[in-house]
This record gives C-alpha cells, structure tokens and sequence, in this order.
C-alpha cells in the first residue's frame, strides 16, 4: 500500500507539470550491461551526456509494445532537434523468441532512436529488478501464440547522468512525455 | 373433428417463421472502422481493431472470427492487473507460473501494474449498443497472415455472431 501511494505521489508529480528544479531523482534504477541488438555488449553508462527512455517489452507483444512505440515516434518528432539528445532503450523479457536479429528488425519499423536489448534470463531478471518492473509468461495451450508474457509497461525517463527522474505511465500521452523530457534535458546535472 | 383451426394455424406459423427468416437480420449487427496494425517486420501476425454495433434489441456476441488472409483468427482482450493482487485470480491462464518465470517486485521499489493479454471465448455487445475493439482492450489476432499486407490494402474478416448470423467487415491495414 505505502509502495503504491510512492508510486502514484511520484505520478502526480509529473502530470502537475512541476517545474525541472524539482524533478525528483527517483531511487530506482543503475548501470546494467546487456546485449544489444548488433550483438555487442551494451552498458546503459554509454549513452552518458543523453536523456533515456527506458522500457521492458517483447517484439511479439500484440497491443502495448507497438503501441508504446508508435507513441514513442511521435515523442521524436514533436521533439524535433532536441530529439538527438534522446535515446531509447528497449529490453525484451522474452529472450526465447527476442534475438538480436529479431529485435533489429522489428525496431526498424519505427521512427525511433532506439536500441534494442536481450540477455540471458539472469541477466535481465536483474535488470527487471534493478528498475522495480516486473513480467510474467503465461502459457496459452489453446492459442497460436503459445505463450504471452505480461509485464509492466512503466516508461522510465533517464538524465545525462543515468538517474532515474520520471517515471510515466502507460497512459502518459506523446504531450506528457515530451513536457518531461524537455524538463530533464533542461536539467543541469 | 374439425381440422381447420389446426390447419390455419400451422399455416400461420409457418408464414411467421419465414417472414423471420427473410428479415434483414444483417443489419442488426454492423462493423466499421475496422483497421489492422501493420505486422512487425519479422512476424506475420497481427492485431485486428474495429467498433461494432448492435442495432437490435437483444444482445449479441461475436463468438469467432476468420478470414482468407490468415491461417487463424482469435479474440483477445488487455488486462490491467496489478501484481500486488495475485495474478492468478485473473483466469485459469494467469495460474502462478513455475519455474521462477515470474519477477517480483522489491519490496523497496514502487509498485507497478502489468498488461497482459488473455484469450475470450466471446465480445459481447449489447442491445442497442456497441464494443469498441482497440488498443488496451478487446482485439482479434491474426496468426499466420498469408502474405505481407501493406499500408491501405484493404483485407477481409468475416464475424460470427452467438445467434448464428455472420457480420463482414473490411480492414484497412495502418
């Protein structure tokens, strides 16, 4: 209950539009290394000097991910210039069908500046739990897909410096997320 | 004894049940706005979102749903559930799974919901009114498309409704 009261206060904060001076640093989150989507190892310290988004999905994902990311392309665009100094950082929970290859394919669909990112289970599990998002497979006998895997559809925006400043929910429109990202780039670390 | 009453009778149930035939039950359930999210470049499924209404006074359900274009149609719905509840109160899919798939959340970290997707045997719509499939609630997936469709191709999907009747609607791929 005191978790879910943090997690709305912090989400209140954000849709007030609060001034960039008092964007809170929100005590999730860390340097991570995985594997991008070109097969090299990837550690989140590299995009250092840009603002981050960061989300968990997986290229299979009927509904959320797509959506999120057709989102996200409109976030870049209405950024215009300034959207040079955004990354986003998309991390499969579905390593099983999620390969480089996959996920470089289906990220190229989208007008977005991002890198997608795989591990073994471990490895993301520890990255899922770093950043206080969660997943689950759920197996569906009777359905083509076989298996779905839920999972949390959090946003989390990142500083120049790799702290976690907001946290924007899935309902958070292409408006709300570019008011935030404009305060974090704003932002003087 | 006199069989004319019986006679007319049948006659009249039988001129009833014909007229209720010949009626224009189609229209009662119509689809539009139908449209399909362009697959992922290394899948050759897809999401399948429309509004459908319900023009008659009973209501009514789509119970399956096909076309020429994909190898199998199903209804699905997103769910917002929050870890916090127990996933497996969510349906006989959403059982707590084995084998440590699931991630917990940190009893320090904030608490955060989870969208998943669970297949329905059926989309009600109700009497004199209507279902809207699109993102975050119901959708049909198409598994196994037959060839790639393009943006504006337009691709046909036929409805079957719980009464029996079939609904047609034509997407259009965005």
């Amino acid at each position: 209950m005191k978790n879910s009261l943090c997690f709305a206060a912090l989400l209140l904060l954000v849709l007030a539009g609060c001034h960039h001076a008092d964007l809170p640093v929100i005590p999730i989150g860390g340097n991570f290394t995985l594997t991008d989507f070109n097969n090299r190892r990837f550690e989140l310290s590299s995009l250092r000097g840009k603002a981050v988004l960061i989300f968990f999905g997986y290229t299979s994902c009927p509904d959320v991910c797509p959506t999120t990311l057709s989102k996200l392309s409109s976030v870049y665009k209405d950024l215009g210039t300034e959207s040079q100094r955004v990354k986003t950082v998309y991390i499969t929970v579905d390593p099983g069908r999620d390969t480089p290859t996959v996920l470089k394919e289906d990220l190229s669909s989208f007008r977005v500046d991002a890198i997608g990112l795989t591990g073994t289970k471990p490895e993301i599990d520890t990255v899922v739990k770093l950043y206080g998002a969660s997943y689950e497979i759920v197996p569906l006998p009777n359905s083509a897909e076989k298996y779905a895997v839920a999972h949390s559809t959090t946003l989390y925006a990142l500083d120049a410096d790799g702290r976690t400043r907001i946290l924007f929910p899935y309902e958070a429109s292409v408006d709300d997320i570019v008011k935030g990202l404009k305060e974090i780039l704003e932002t003087r670390t | 004894m006199n069989t004319r009453p019986v006679r007319l009778s049948m006659f009249l149930l039988v001129a009833l049940a014909s007229a209720s035939a010949a009626a224009p039950q189609q229209d009662a359930v119509v689809a539009h706005d139908a449209w399909i999210r362009v697959p992922a470049p290394s899948k050759m499924d897809t999401a399948l979102y429309m509004v459908i209404e319900n023009h008659s006074s009973q209501p009514k359900a789509v119970v399956s749903a096909s076309s020429g274009a994909a190898a199998k149609l199903e209804m699905h719905e997103m769910k917002t559930v929050n870890k916090d509840d127990s996933m497996g109160k969510s349906g006989d899919s959403m059982n707590k799974p084995s084998g440590g798939d699931s991630m917990a959340m940190s009893a320090d970290k904030p608490s955060q919901s989870m969208m998943t997707m669970t297949p329905v045997s059926k989309i009600e719509i109700p009497a004199n009114g209507k279902v809207t499939l699109a993102p975050n609630g119901f959708h049909i997936m198409m598994f196994g498309l037959k060839s790639r469709p393009a943006m504006g191709d337009k691709i046909n999907v036929t409805l079957k409704l719980d009464d029996g009747t079939t609904v047609p609607v034509v997407a259009t791929v965005k």
